[in-house]
């Protein structure tokens, strides 16, 4: 679903990230984890578009993120690290905005709001402005925008960040659910435990470069995934 | 820390002008300097006008023995100025910037916090109103010729009235901010109060002349009317003229002011910067959705974020409002323009001929006060992550601002042109070939506004004022587009005595058509490459 090959990105003459290549298959989630700065998220933004990449391919679903940005795009859905919305929209308006830039069609969009508002018990704060949220529930309405047009690839920065227990625990399972329908989710975070519970998977950076990757038994073996997070981190 | 807040207010204030937003470097010292220059010239031509204006009621005035009276109109003038100058930007610098609640946060008094805002403020007041008071102590000295001690307290009068100005800037700015938390449609209430201000300033400004000239022949009655019902006036024009009694009890009385509104201020500046809407509640009921295409979402979204901002509609579309203003106007008024005709006739200037380019010129000078499109692309600020990860075409994005400033330019140029031509009763040629150039000279400011602001971004402003108020690019769309208006006007004047007003009308029409085409040939080019790169 997701081919990273040798991706570098640099600011000036720094290179955030350094050669990385990942390849994450239909229903697998993705965890990436790594200190701050370690360039998680100028990878996450380079695989959504929002970022040009300097060297290296980018490919979702076979369609290549440099030379096709669009068609690429129309297959991702991305939540930032911070949700900022438009805060002069409602939270309805918001997703019909996101449902017509992907191209969804009326009842489509209807059912889906429908069945994600609910999951996430804010069905009844669409009809207010955006800028009357808490941060929570602007990450709420960050995730339902991003589940409206059913993307191929779920990309998340920190999605954990700012929910309650029960939106964390609806994440979660929404995310299962989009594996076992072939989808494939690509997520950073730095909650440890979350990702050994719930990834396939897991990518672990560091200065820009990868140190680590494969299954969660290929990464911990028999060590905890904190244990082997903060030996790696500790190696020059 | 007051000397860390301040440098922190001032770097956030002058940043636009002395750093590059988007490579975070410092402009080079020619670009600092030539904006320093652009706004010293702006300064200085205010400056004389105002002088002029001062001069004549001071040649009247203060031989008949009524410095104090011109001292305490003029003080007043300056302070209503510079009131009504920084009240908006007291409103958005004080109870609306963004990082209020970090600053909060953090372990400095509110009071501080205050304070420094307040700097920020006092120094806007004082600009505006200098604008007033420099001018007319400079006419003051020169016709009155005042005692060393006369003008030391002409002076200390200004530096205390400045102060009188912050206390008022601020209690109007507090209760713009204490409505607008309780208002749930804020933004056309402000830009109510906004435009019904603008037309009372334009009503006084017509009607200024006749104002003054009635002040001036009734110069001695008015001074004794003030004297009598408005005594604190009175007092405060004798301590500028040199009472030192009368200073000083003005002096107190804006020291006291001053503290006393400090004070309040900074109990109830916590309270006011972070009491949120307090409009009900709206709960959703399910609806069936509309579906419209990329283009028609992207122009929503531009026209969501325009309509939702006072601050936006104010700054960059007052033209909007005002042509249909000026065409009626024109309409009522235009057979009293074409008595004049004869008289330019007996001058040698050819009026059929010239009207034309002559209208042309005159409906791109207004058109010129609607520059959306100018601090577009910096208003995406924290949110352009959202369109740079859709798989919507930067063209499209691009093109949806233009269609923005269109929609609210067209229809008001087209009525202002129609009006104007239909009022001075132009040829059908030349009435079809005005309002055709009239719009093609609305496509030229978006294109321009809208490449002026990809090459000069400001994406990571505190708050909404400082992208719109403080868009460079705004304010070269509007001087250039004036500029251009002018040497639309002045071309025409000589052109029409070589070839005939429709000739000149049809090559306005393809040098205007030819620049907005070469400048939307590089948005395609360059100007989405460069998006794509912020």
């Amino acid at each position: 679903m997701l081919k990273i090959e040798h991706l570098t990105k640099k600011y000036g003459e720094t290179k955030a990230v350094d050669d990385l290549s990942l390849h994450i298959a239909p229903g697998e989630i993705y965890g990436f984890i790594g200190h701050n700065g370690a360039g998680k998220t100028t990878t996450l933004k380079s695989v959504v578009g929002i970022l040009k990449f300097d060297e290296g391919e980018i490919t979702v679903d076979g369609v290549s993120v440099k030379e096709n940005p669009v068609e690429a795009k129309k297959k991702i859905a991305y939540i930032p690290d911070n949700p900022d919305l438009y805060e002069f929209m409602t939270g309805i308006k918001y997703l019909n905005f996101i449902a017509d830039i992907f191209g969804v069609g009326a009842e489509e969009r209807q059912e889906r709001i429908h069945k994600y508002a609910d999951a996430f018990e804010l069905t009844g704060d669409l009809a207010q402005h955006i800028n009357a949220y808490s941060h929570g529930m602007k990450q709420k309405l960050a995730i339902i925008s991003a589940l409206i047009h059913e993307p191929k690839l779920l990309i998340m920065d920190e999605p954990f960040v700012g929910l309650d227990p029960k939106a964390a625990h609806t994440l979660k399972e929404i995310m299962r659910e989009m594996c076992s329908e072939g989808r494939a989710i690509f997520f950073s975070t730095h909650v440890l435990e979350v990702a050994e519970k719930l990834c396939d998977k897991v990518a672990i950076i560091k200065d820009g470069k990868l140190l680590r990757s494969g299954t969660m038994e290929e990464v911990k073996g028999d060590n905890s995934l904190e244990g082997v997070f903060l030996d790696l981190e500790d190696e020059k | 820390m007051i000397k860390a807040l301040l440098k922190k207010q001032f770097a956030e204030l002058g940043a636009t002008y002395v750093r590059n937003k988007k490579t975070g470097k410092m402009r080079s010292k020619a670009g600092i300097i030539g904006f320093v220059l652009l706004f010293v010239f702006l300064f200085a031509l205010l400056g004389v006008s105002f002088y002029f204006l001062a001069g004549s009621i001071a040649e009247v005035m203060i031989p008949a023995g009524l410095s104090w009276l011109y001292l305490a109109l003029t003080s007043s003038i300056s302070v209503v100025l510079g009131v009504f100058g920084s009240v908006f930007t007291t409103y958005a610098g004080l109870y609306q910037a963004k990082d209020n609640e970090l600053l909060l946060s953090m372990p400095i008094k509110p009071s501080a916090i205050l304070f420094v805002r307040l700097t920020g403020v006092y120094v806007t007041g004082l600009l505006y109103g200098s604008l007033v008071m420099i001018p007319s102590l400079i006419a003051y000295f020169i016709y009155e010729k005042p005692s060393p001690s006369a003008a030391a307290t002409s002076v200390l009068t200004w530096i205390s009235l400045s102060f009188l100005i912050l206390t008022l800037t601020c209690i109007l700015g507090w209760v713009v901010a204490l409505i607008a938390s309780k208002l749930k449609n804020k933004s056309f209430v402000t830009v109510f109060i906004s435009i019904a201000f603008i037309a009372g300033y334009y009503i006084i400004y017509f009607n200024l002349n006749k104002l003054i000239e009635n002040l001036i022949a009734h110069a001695a009655e008015f001074g004794e009317k003030v004297r009598g019902s408005a005594y604190p006036l009175y007092v405060l024009g004798k301590g500028a003229a040199g009472d030192w009694l009368s200073f000083l009890i003005v002096f107190v009385v804006i020291a006291v002011l001053t503290a006393l509104t400090y004070l309040i201020l900074s109990r109830s500046f916590i309270r006011i910067a972070t009491t949120k809407s307090s409009g009900r509640k709206t709960r959703y009921t399910e609806k069936r959705a509309k579906v419209s295409g990329i283009g028609k979402a992207l122009y929503y979204k531009e026209w969501a974020r325009f309509s939702s901002s006072p601050t936006y509609m104010l700054n960059t579309a007052l033209g909007t409002l005002l042509m249909p203003v000026v065409g009626i106007i024109a309409l009522i008024k235009g057979k009293e323009l074409t008595s004049f005709y004869p008289v330019f006739e007996a001058m040698g200037i050819n009026i059929g001929a010239f009207l034309p380019p002559f209208i042309l010129a005159a409906v791109c000078l207004v058109a010129t006060m609607n520059a959306v499109t100018a601090p577009s692309v910096s208003l995406e600020g924290n949110n352009l992550w959202i369109i740079r990860s859709s798989p919507a075409d930067t063209k499209k994005v691009l093109d949806a601002k233009q269609y923005l400033h269109l929609s609210v330019s067209v229809p008001p140029v087209i009525f202002l042109t129609v009006c104007i031509d239909a009022a001075l009763g132009i040829d059908v040629v030349n009435f079809i070939l005005t309002v055709i150039g009239a719009v093609m000279f609305s496509v030229l400011i978006s294109a321009s506004g809208l490449a002026l602001n990809l090459k000069m971004p400001n994406l990571d402003w505190t708050n909404e004022t400082v992208a719109v108020k403080q868009s460079v690019p705004a304010l070269i769309v509007v001087f250039g587009g004036w500029a251009a208006a002018v040497a639309v006007g002045v071309a025409g004047f000589f052109a029409v005595k070589i070839m005939s007003s429709t000739v000149f009308l049809l090559i306005c029409i393809t040098v205007f058509a030819l620049a907005a085409g070469l400048i939307n040939l590089w948005i395609d080019k360059k100007g989405t490459e460069i998006f794509e790169n912020l």
